[in-house]
Order: structure tokens, then sequence, then C-alpha cells
């Protein structure tokens, strides 16, 4: 077989090696980019935490002794140069220790990671809820499009768009649960209290999927395939659904990439404001007593997780451009 | 999805022999109310050529659109209908879009934009093949090549894994045509088929399709700008303007001895290397759209007050010959001296 998974079959391309050879170049410089985008992320908040405040003042009794301080401070080799502080820092990092927490003197990555859960069963369901509400709104604004339906669709996306998440979670606290007494407005003990984060956090990416998808879809209708493809006998509605939606794809995938930041980003907002035990709360926590070890674990992890997304965005692009792959000289 | 390989009843049968017709088509602009397309009446025999022709703007595009229930948004029908073979198919409402692409295909103007830069034409080919006629897989295989030969390109194989962007405009165009032609239709619309064309491309396009049109007895209706392409393969031609019918009739006759003085300055307008005579220019612009009367007259050298009131009607002056003019032009002798004077 001399196709790739990706590939569509039946298409022409390079030789299986050479197209081997272009992912493997692909993976590496993506690794590469990974990994310089760790760096620089740890390198950052390791400076900006140490540069911005004392763990020994933030944690340690207002009326600590100042030989428990030093102790304290001896104790996390924070009295030694920063520098050193970071050359020691991604020495251990090579062991696999990334350290304990300042606060609790647990490692800091089983701190963080029995915090994920909580912050994966909001943000999946949120990315869930922005795609399923953001592509239908976007396709059908863009076959009303110019109608009041549309337009009405579109004044809103554009509001939601404008406003904060954390205006939007506590006009929704207000509505379901203080005046309409149907939601809890925090905590995560039932699957009740998912909702208004997840729509809080979901509602926004779908506003600007929504847009986009607008915007992509009435591009894509306007293209002479699709009017040539009805007038080979489709019906309005096969024309769409095998003409217009993959070729707006394209487009749609590049933001999906931005409201997966989006997302991250907003989790930590939203975890604060729903009181939503996961890691965004954990970090702002962990930046406010400048517990070390912990928002470097949390800033790395998001990191990560930025960058997985980004890769499965580019890889997904392969998915949907059939030109991704195929390098072949034109048969003219 | 439906069931495609039931023939749809009565309209098939009535359909073989029977001839597509446009009758009193006009179309309007929704927002303003804008008259784009006036009363146009004509039809198309399987077996012939017809020639929508005129300039940009005189609606042979929108009537085209419209046939094939197409308009783009903003602009809608408010009158007159199609005919297939006694079947009223007017924008292919309801059953009748079974026989879109099947009975009645067509072509455009751009056809490398016309093609779905996603799919090869192997996929583009068996979906025709499998949609009008049911046929896939290795017979489908062998259908498609054959269609790719019946338009001129070689190595089928090699083509049916290409993709758009890797065609040239001709082939891409031939390839449209192949696509058009897996249904097996009666009529073909071709769109301005050549416009995007460089010039040897074009007169292999039209080659190919006046070829067709024998072989297959296709019955064909092309809408040109270019009267030397109506000259080559037309049988009959209609002229539009400012979305009026100004003259039809046989193609020969209409340009060897227009009537209408719009047919005159079109034919005055283009360069010949056989004559001595440079192209005369028509004055004007022909978005220039009077509120009354006869489209032309802003342009016309021999309008009179009567021009300006009221379009006149399209009346018969010889065989199979119309013109809507208050001064058609006489025959044959003078007509030359006349487009002189006509054209100012």
């Amino acid at each position: 077989m001399d196709t790739l998974p990706l590939q569509h079959d039946g298409r022409p391309g390079p030789h299986l090696g050479r197209r081997l050879a272009a992912l493997a170049r692909f993976c590496l410089l993506k690794l590469a980019r990974t990994l310089a985008t760790l760096w620089i992320v740890v390198t950052f908040t390791f400076v900006i935490l140490r540069l911005t405040g004392d763990p020994a003042l933030s944690l340690l009794p207002d009326n600590a002794p100042p030989d428990i301080a030093a102790a304290f401070r001896s104790r996390w080799g924070l009295d030694r140069p920063v520098w050193t502080q970071y050359a020691l820092y991604f020495r251990n990092m090579l062991d696999g220790n990334l350290g304990y927490s300042l606060a609790n003197g647990r490692d800091a990555v089983a701190v963080v990671l029995e915090r994920v859960p909580a912050t994966l069963r909001l943000t999946v369901s949120a990315f869930a809820l922005t795609l399923a509400v953001g592509l239908p709104v976007g396709v059908f604004a863009a076959l009303r499009h110019g109608r009041m339906a549309d337009r009405a669709l579109m004044m809103l996306a554009t509001v939601k768009y404008s406003l904060p998440n954390f205006v939007i979670g506590i006009g929704l606290i207000y509505a379901f649960a203080i005046w309409l007494r149907l939601l809890p407005s925090s905590g995560s003990a039932t699957a009740a209290h998912l909702i208004l984060p997840v729509v809080t956090l979901g509602l926004s990416g779908a506003a600007v999927i929504a847009r986009f998808t607008r915007s992509a879809a009435l591009e894509t209708l306007g293209q002479p395939y699709v009017r040539a493809a009805m007038a080979a006998g489709e019906t309005r509605t096969q024309a769409i659904v095998r003409h217009v939606l993959p070729n707006a794809a394209v487009p749609i995938l590049t933001v999906i990439g931005f409201t997966i930041g989006g997302l991250v980003g907003g989790s930590i907002i939203v975890e604060q404001v729903f009181a939503w035990p996961g890691i965004g709360r954990l970090l702002v926590d962990a930046v406010a007593v400048r517990d070390l070890a912990v928002a470097q674990v949390i800033v790395i992890l998001l990191a990560v997780a930025m960058v997985t997304a980004n890769l499965a965005i580019d890889l997904a692009y392969g998915l949907v451009n059939p030109r991704f792959w195929n390098n072949d000289d034109d048969i003219r | 999805m439906r069931d495609g390989s039931r023939v749809p009843p009565a309209d098939l049968s009535a359909v073989e022999d029977g001839r597509l017709a446009v009758r009193d088509l006009t179309i309007a602009a929704r927002d303003s109310g804008g008259i784009l397309v006036s009363g146009v009446a004509f039809s198309v025999v399987p077996g012939e050529t017809v020639a929508l022709v005129g300039e940009s703007g005189s609606g042979k595009s929108l009537t085209i659109l419209a046939m094939l229930g197409l308009l783009p948004g903003g602009v809608v029908q408010t009158a007159g209908d199609v005919r297939l073979g006694g079947s009223d198919i007017t924008g292919f409402a309801g059953d009748s879009i079974r026989l879109r692409g099947r009975v009645i295909a067509a072509i455009f103007q751009d056809p490398q934009a016309s093609l779905d830069p996603r799919w090869t034409v192997g996929r583009y080919l068996r979906d025709q093949l499998f949609r009008h006629r049911r046929l896939r897989g290795a017979a489908a295989d062998r259908e498609a090549a054959a269609l790719l030969d019946g338009v001129g390109l070689p190595q089928p194989e090699r083509l049916m894994k290409s993709y758009p962007h890797e065609l040239s405009g001709g082939m891409a165009q031939r390839v449209m045509i192949a696509g058009a032609l897996a249904a097996r239709p009666r009529f073909l619309l071709a769109d301005e088929p050549t416009t995007a064309l460089d010039v040897t491309t074009q007169a292999q396009i039209l080659d190919l399709l006046a070829d067709l049109q024998k072989r297959e007895g296709l019955g064909v209706l092309l809408v040109t700008h270019d009267l030397g392409v109506v000259a080559e393969i037309a049988h009959r031609v209609v002229v539009l303007y400012g979305g009026r019918i100004m003259e039809t009739g046989d193609a020969a006759r209409v340009l060897g001895h227009p009537r209408h003085p719009y047919t005159a300055a079109l034919l005055a307008a283009m360069p010949d290397i056989t004559d001595d005579m440079p192209p005369v220019a028509i004055p004007g612009h022909p978005g220039e759209r009077p509120a009354s009367g006869c489209p032309f007259h802003p342009r016309c050298g021999l309008a009179t007050s009567a021009c300006e009131t009221a379009p006149p009607s399209l009346r018969e002056i010889g065989p199979e010959q119309g013109v809507a003019c208050y001064h058609p032009l006489p025959s044959a002798a003078m007509t030359q001296g006349l487009i002189r004077y006509a054209v100012g």
C-alpha cells in the first residue's frame, strides 16, 4: 500500500518514502517548536513568579519569626541566586522531578493531576457545546444571508463575543441560580453544577465559531462549483453537505484551534467564578501564595495542551485538504 | 437518497423528442423590483444549436440560470415558464428536479472553478455516473474512461486521479463536458463555455461541442457574447439587449442580413480581417438602461420618439426570423450603408 492513513484513496502523490520523509520532517519540526515553546514558557513563569513575591511571606503566618522564614527559604533553596535555582530546576526536571508544593510539601505533579479531571470535564463539555452550537448557527446564518434570522444571530454572536466570560457567568448565576432558582450557582457536586460553567465557557467559543463558519460558508456558497454541482443534479442540501461544508472546513478549523486556546484561558476565569475545583482555580491560588512548583507544573501542562491542540489542528488540515500531502508535479 | 434509477413518469417519454421551450421569461431584482429580463421566449430542439447572444448585462446568463432554477439570491423570476416536451419544468420545482443534470445538463464559464477543488476527476465522473445511471465500480470506471476519451482527453487512468488544480482550463472544460454527458442528457446549456479559455483552446472546445451535438443529437443552448462563435456553430440565434429579445432567426441569415439596428451595430463592432472597414464601436454603454421604450434607443442612430415611449414587440419578418424594432433595417443590399448611418 502506498498511501498514508491520512491520504484519501486514489490520490496521486509522491512515493511512500518521500511522503514519510516529509511527515518525519514535519513531526521533528513540531517537536523542536514544542520544546522551544515549553522552555520559553517555563523560563518566563520561573522568573516572573520569583521576581514578584516571596513565598516565605505569603505562605508563612504574618508573625513568623525571621529565623523561621530564613529556614523556610533555605529549606526550599529560595535563598540561592535565581539562576542557580533555574539551573537546578532544569536538572531536576531531567530526573522527572518537577518539585514539591510549598504549601503542603506534596509532589507538585500529583497536586495538579488530581485537579485535571474536573477541568477536562468542564473544557471538553464546553468544547462540544462550542461546536454543537457554533457550526450549525454559522451554516444556518449563511443560508439565511441578509435576512432577519441571519442579522439577529450575528448580532447576538457579536454581543456574546464582546462580553467577558465573567460577566456572562455572573449574569447566568443571577438569572438561573438566584432569580429562577433552577440551577446551582457554584461547586461541582452534581451534573447540574456543570451546566452554568459549561454554557458560560462554551458560548463564547460558539459565538466566534458561528461568525467564522458563516463567512466561510458564505464564501464557499458563492463558488462556481456549488452552482455547477446543483446544475449536475444535486439538491441544495446535497451540495451544501458535499461541497460547501468540506471546502469551508479549512478556515473553520483554524478558528477552532483559536477557540481551544480561548477555552484554556477561559476555564481559569470560569472556574474562579463558579468555584469549580479544577486546575484553573488551583493556578490562581498557587500564583497568589507563590506556590512556585505547582504554578510551574500547571503552566507547563497548559502549554503542552495548547501545543497538542495545535498539532491536532495541523493534522486535521491534512484530512480536509488534499493538497496538503500532495506535492506531485502538474500533469499538464 | 432518492432512487434515481426510476425514470420519472410521463416526463421522459414526452421529453424524448420534445423541445425545450422558454416562454415569456421575466426576471426582476428582488429588492428594487427592476426588470432584468423581460418576456424572453425561444426554444431548442434536440440536434440543434441555438446561440443566445448579447453584451454583458443583456440578461443572457440570467436566462440560463433561470432555466436551471439556479438564479442567484436577490434575483427572482416573476413570470414565464420553461417547458420540456410539454411538461412544465419551471425552476425545476417539485419532482422535475430529477431532470436537472439528467435531461438538461449545463457547463459554465470558469471550468476550473466549476469543479470542486477537493474532488478528483474520477470522483466527479463516478459520482455523475452513479447519480444518473446507477453505474458503480469497474463499470463506472470503464464508462468514465470512455467519456474522457469521447471529449478528447488521453490517459484517462492518470486523469481520473487528478485534482482540478492540476488541469489546464481547456482540460477542465473537457472534464466538465464529460461529466455533463455522463447523464446522457438531451440538452446542454453552455454559459460562455469558452470565455475563460485562450483562443486556440476556445476553438477546440467549440469544435468539440459542435461534434458532440451532431454525434449525440444534443440540443445545445449556447450563451455567448462572441458573434464569431455564433457564426461557427449555431443554427439559430437569439440576440438579447437590455433583457429583451432584439432579433431572432436562422444564424446565417441574421448574421448575414441583420434586420435590427443593434444586431447590425454588434456586427459592425466586430473586427474582421477580410474587410477593409475598421470595426465601429457602438456609442454609449450597455449599462445605460432607459426608463421606458426600446432598451437600445439611447444608443441607436435610427431611434425616433416612438422608440422612447414603448418597447416594440417581436414581429415575424420572415421564415423563422423575428425582429423587435419600429424601424427594422431593409434587407440585404442597403444594409451595409445603413449600418454606418445607424451607428453614427
